[in-house]
């Protein structure tokens, strides 16, 4: 009888292990494929110069550019009601039922699927608002977008503060904003660095909320005002993908995914970084 | 013999939390520039008056309290004085000693820095008196700019002590503040206790008996949130009035426990 138990025990292990190798081994796929194929398309001139001939030819650059003010933007819309949100909430919002209403709002924003973003930013920063298809649209929907997830990770820093810290300012005699300013802020400082980058990853690699709201194909090098619209890494990739009767701009969607892969693991290696690099405790 | 102020007075005090009824009727009254040691079995709510007295309960949200506690004649959950004011008054030193993630320097002056006490030119010049006042300044005056917690847990403690000190305290609450640390370094704490008393009014929680003894004018015996007896260090050991008190001194038992 203990045989068969042993042996049943040994396929299950074996089936989460297969499991465990086919998982790690898709991302792998992935990562291989998009560099094998991208690879051909990158050089120097891919990276500075210009899209021409509808992406045929030339480079990324105004999409590189233009991913990065969008993100940009992005960041600086939503760190701060992300910082205020998250600080009212552990400091100040003591009422347990409202509490968890909040956070549940909070978790179920970061369920809301992108293209729903686009359309709720089309009809209100678009349109309500009168900002046009525009960079600035753009960045206030992906900033829109990615404040759960940096609330959620300056939460847990302030949260995993140890009482002690902030029980010894009090016991020194410092206001509650004080403690704030030199307790709660500098000690979870790496959560809102990390939660800043981990959402600016997500924005980054975004194609659905920003493609009907600031994004164009061609006709803009560089946005020169607010109400520019912006060409950006993925929605590039998108219609790239479209037109793929040209082999050669198939090979230049590629090039535009590996570069905008490496952007995205940069921002998510350097989150993991400051994460593991500045927790005090 | 001049009679000495009542800097605190505690006044049919009684606390919960939720439910639970932790301190009950107790009354206590503290002389300017004395110590009174608090003694009791470990849930006895030793630490739980302390952390009445400079109102750091009230963030708990189950926390209720009924009674006056008087600091300075006035009553300190009455009065207008925002609570930051009074607990830079009454010091508090914790258990573990708690040294934030800086350096040496970078402790001793964040409360001077954090409530704009004087002006930054004079913070060296606080920091070394401060350090001195807690005996530390020899050891570490080469060493300043070291992380805090490159220090021995005694140091750590002795520098808790006189970063409270920076900010001009009246009253000092030490809860257990040897518990964590070796013999030698609690005899310097002791030592430094009694120094303390002529700039400050202490209290220090314990469940030493000998230092009780050794450092305690006034000594207050809590057992199940209640005061059992109190009264002056001598008279308190030599000749306690209930059963149960004497029970404690001998065993360090209590029938509440």
């Amino acid at each position: 009888m203990a045989g068969t138990r042993e042996v049943k025990e040994q396929v299950f292990i074996s089936t989460i292990a297969l499991m465990n190798v086919l998982g790690c081994s898709i991302l792998i796929a992935i990562i291989l494929l998009v560099i094998i194929e991208g690879l051909s398309a990158i050089d120097l001139e891919f990276l500075t110069a210009p899209a021409e001939n509808f992406g045929a030819e030339g480079g990324i650059v105004s999409q590189i550019v233009g991913s990065i003010v969008i993100v940009i933007g992005a960041a600086l819309f939503s760190l701060p009601i992300s910082l205020g949100t998250a600080i009212y909430q552990t400091e100040f919002l003591s009422h347990p039922q409202i509490k968890n209403i909040s956070n549940t709002l909070i978790y179920l924003l970061n369920g809301v699927p992108s293209i729903v973003f686009g359309l709720f930013g089309l009809i209100f920063y678009v349109h309500l608002l009168g900002l046009g298809v525009s960079w600035t649209a753009g960045s206030l929907i992906l900033g829109t977008m990615i404040i759960p997830t940096i609330i959620v990770s300056i939460k847990n820093a302030i949260e995993s503060i140890p009482v002690k810290y902030r029980e010894a300012g009090k016991a020194l005699g410092l206001s509650k904003w004080k403690v704030i300013g030199s307790v709660v802020l500098p000690y979870s400082l790496h959560g809102v660095v990390t939660g800043l980058l981990m959402g600016l990853a997500r924005a980054a690699g975004e194609t659905a909320p920003i493609m009907f709201t600031a994004t164009v194909f061609s006709g803009i090098l560089f946005p020169s005002s607010f109400t520019d619209p912006v060409t950006t890494l993925p929605t590039h990739i998108l219609y790239l993908s479209f037109e793929a009767t040209n082999p050669q701009t198939l090979v230049n969607a590629w090039g535009t995914a590996l570069v905008l892969l490496t952007l995205v693991f940069l921002m998510s290696v350097i989150a993991l970084y400051i994460r593991w690099r500045y927790k005090k405790w | 013999m001049v009679t000495n102020m009542k800097i605190l007075q505690v006044i049919n005090f009684n606390a919960w939390f939720g439910e639970s009824h932790v301190l009950k009727d107790i009354n206590l009254e503290l002389e300017e520039n004395s110590i009174t040691g608090i003694i009791g079995p470990s849930g006895s709510g030793k630490t739980t008056i302390m952390r009445c007295l400079n109102r750091l309960n009230d963030s708990n949200s189950t926390y209720k309290y009924d009674g006056k506690i008087i600091f300075d004649g006035e009553d300190i959950y009455e009065t207008k004085m925002p609570v930051h004011h009074l607990r830079q008054q009454i010091g508090m030193i914790f258990q573990v000693p708690c040294v934030f993630p800086k350096s040496i320097y970078g402790n001793m002056i964040f409360g001077l820095k954090n409530l704009k006490l004087m002006k930054k030119s004079e913070f060296p010049g606080a920091v070394e008196k401060a350090l001195k006042a807690a005996h530390l300044f020899d050891e570490v005056k080469d060493r300043l700019h070291e992380d805090a917690k490159t220090l021995s847990v005694g140091q750590q403690q002795r520098l808790c002590i006189a970063r409270a000190l920076t900010v001009n305290p009246r009253v000092i609450m030490m809860d257990e503040p040897t518990s964590a640390l070796d013999p030698k370094s609690t005899t310097a704490i002791e030592k430094l206790i009694l120094e303390l008393k002529d700039k400050v009014t202490l209290i220090v929680v314990t469940h030493n008996i000998e230092q009780a003894k050794r450092i305690a004018d006034h000594v207050v015996f809590i057992c199940d949130g209640r005061v059992v007896e109190q009264g002056e260090k001598n008279e308190f050991f030599t000749n306690p009035k209930k059963e149960e008190t004497k029970e404690y001194i001998k065993w360090t038992r209590c029938e509440c426990e």
